[in-house]
């Protein structure tokens, strides 16, 4: 072994399997440097690099690199565990046959093995083949029918929030609201703007796209009734953010009742904004 | 910019670390596209693209290791030399096929299920279930003591519904 690895390389390279594939060593370690120095940053650990290498699924990551070497033995195995089955995945998300036929043909011969070239096996081969097939769908078929996209939903929903700085938004936004609506308004923004990035997603999966608790526990890959106590637990934080806001704004009681019966879609639609607020500060 | 194969992959396996995740559910919360990719992922969740070989969650290295050092103890209290082939991750998948005896607290499994993580289960003699705090853990009383593994479901046998 070259001592320009760590020495650890050797056990993993003998887990990876590489050697029954044709891998070399030293292939074998360069993939897992360049795996590391894609998701890692520079400032990390020993401990933590190790622990990075160690979650590796290392022998699909030895067979796919095996693969992209274009090494007879590794693409015999790939074929036998995952070629032949591309049609029939792709027939199970595009119940169409022809389309299904599209999508497996196109990923056949030298677009797949350059597609393998990026594989670095944090996920399972498996996995990654089936976001590969996912991501032509969704790309080639989905687009194409969706009648508006995205851009142009966002801007029915309000091109304010895309263009116009937040301080202007917000002046725009509040203009014919009665203070009441308004101090909702900002409640809402408030609240919802301090949920951390998962229950931002929760919200948008269930309020945007209409999934239901057991769709969004099935695609997280956690039970249902999980899904549903975060769910719980979210919106009675909400719920009790907004009303301590609008206390802090001077409203009674029985104002902030009467606000929180307001009309849920107006409700909703301020949730929409304020997430959509958050494209601006990932797109800059 | 959307969601790589590779990062929804790893997502979707619970391979990512505590920041790499919060990253992603960020993104996924307003990227609609990427919403919709996991969703199609999804689908293919229980395709059995290869049943001998699937991938389900990763888990880390030194714990393979350490189960696989206890299956070699169990191998020889039980008396067999029928070692358990194919690949580690098959454990977790078989784990979750499991359904748990409410009656007798016992993990029952027919015998094309009996491995798991390396261990053959006719070779330990009691099995209880403790979905605990931490959530999806159970507990494996063996001959070398009680040891954890962390599944991803567990069926009860009598209201047919998952016990987490």
């Amino acid at each position: 072994m070259p001592d320009c690895y760590p020495r650890y390389f050797a056990e993993l390279y003998e887990a990876s399997q590489g050697r029954e594939v044709g891998l070399s060593f030293a292939d074998f370690a360069e993939a897992l440097l360049m795996a590391s120095g894609r998701f890692l940053p520079a400032h990390a650990t020993e401990r933590e690099v190790r622990q990075f290498y160690h979650a590796l699924h290392l022998s699909d990551l030895a067979l796919a690199k095996a693969c992209c070497q274009g090494l007879a033995e590794a693409w015999e195995r790939f074929t036998g565990l995952y070629k032949d089955k591309l049609y029939p995945a792709a027939l199970v998300i595009a119940k169409d046959d022809s389309i299904a036929r599209e999508i497996a043909d196109s990923l056949a011969g030298d677009v797949f093995e350059s597609k393998l070239k990026s594989y670095s096996g944090r996920g399972s081969l498996e996995g990654w083949l089936k976001a590969v097939l996912a991501n032509l769908y969704v790309d080639r078929y989905r687009s194409k029918r969706r009648e508006v996209s995205l851009e142009e939903r966002l801007a029915s929903i309000g091109t304010a929030c895309l263009s116009q700085p937040a301080a202007q938004y917000r002046t725009a936004r509040y203009e014919g609201e009665t203070m009441e609506t308004r101090h909702l308004h900002q409640a809402i923004e408030a609240a919802c703007s301090e949920r951390n990035p998962e229950q931002r997603f929760l919200l948008a999966a269930y309020f945007f796209d209409g999934w239901s608790l057991a769709e969004i526990g099935k695609r997280l890959g956690v039970h249902e009734s999980t899904i549903s106590r975060r769910m719980d637990r979210l919106l009675r934080e909400l719920r009790r953010n907004i009303t301590v806001s609008l206390q802090e704004r001077g409203m009674n009681p029985r104002q902030i009742e009467n606000s929180l019966a307001a009309d849920p879609s107006e409700l909703l639609f301020d949730i929409r904004a304020v997430l959509l607020r958050g494209i601006n500060l990932v797109r800059e | 910019m959307h969601l790589d194969p590779d990062t929804l992959a790893a997502f979707s396996e619970h391979s990512l670390g505590r920041s790499e995740k919060a990253a992603v559910f960020a993104h996924l919360a307003h990227c609609e596209t990427c919403r919709e990719l996991l969703a199609v992922h999804s689908e293919l969740e229980s395709f059995p693209w290869n049943p001998n070989r699937p991938s389900p969650r990763t888990q880390s290295f030194s714990t393979f290791r350490y189960v696989r050092v206890a299956a070699g103890f169990l191998l020889i209290f039980a008396g067999s030399w029928d070692l358990p082939r194919g690949p580690k991750t098959d454990a977790k998948r078989q784990v979750v096929s499991f359904q748990w005896a409410a009656s007798n607290n016992r993990l029952e499994a027919a015998p094309w299920q009996r491995r798991v993580m390396g261990l053959t289960l006719a070779t330990v003699s009691f099995r209880k279930v403790h979905p605990s705090a931490q959530g999806n853990q159970i507990s494996l009383k063996t001959a070398l003591g009680e040891r954890w593994i962390t599944v991803r479901a567990l069926r009860s046998y009598s209201s047919g519904r998952n016990v987490f």
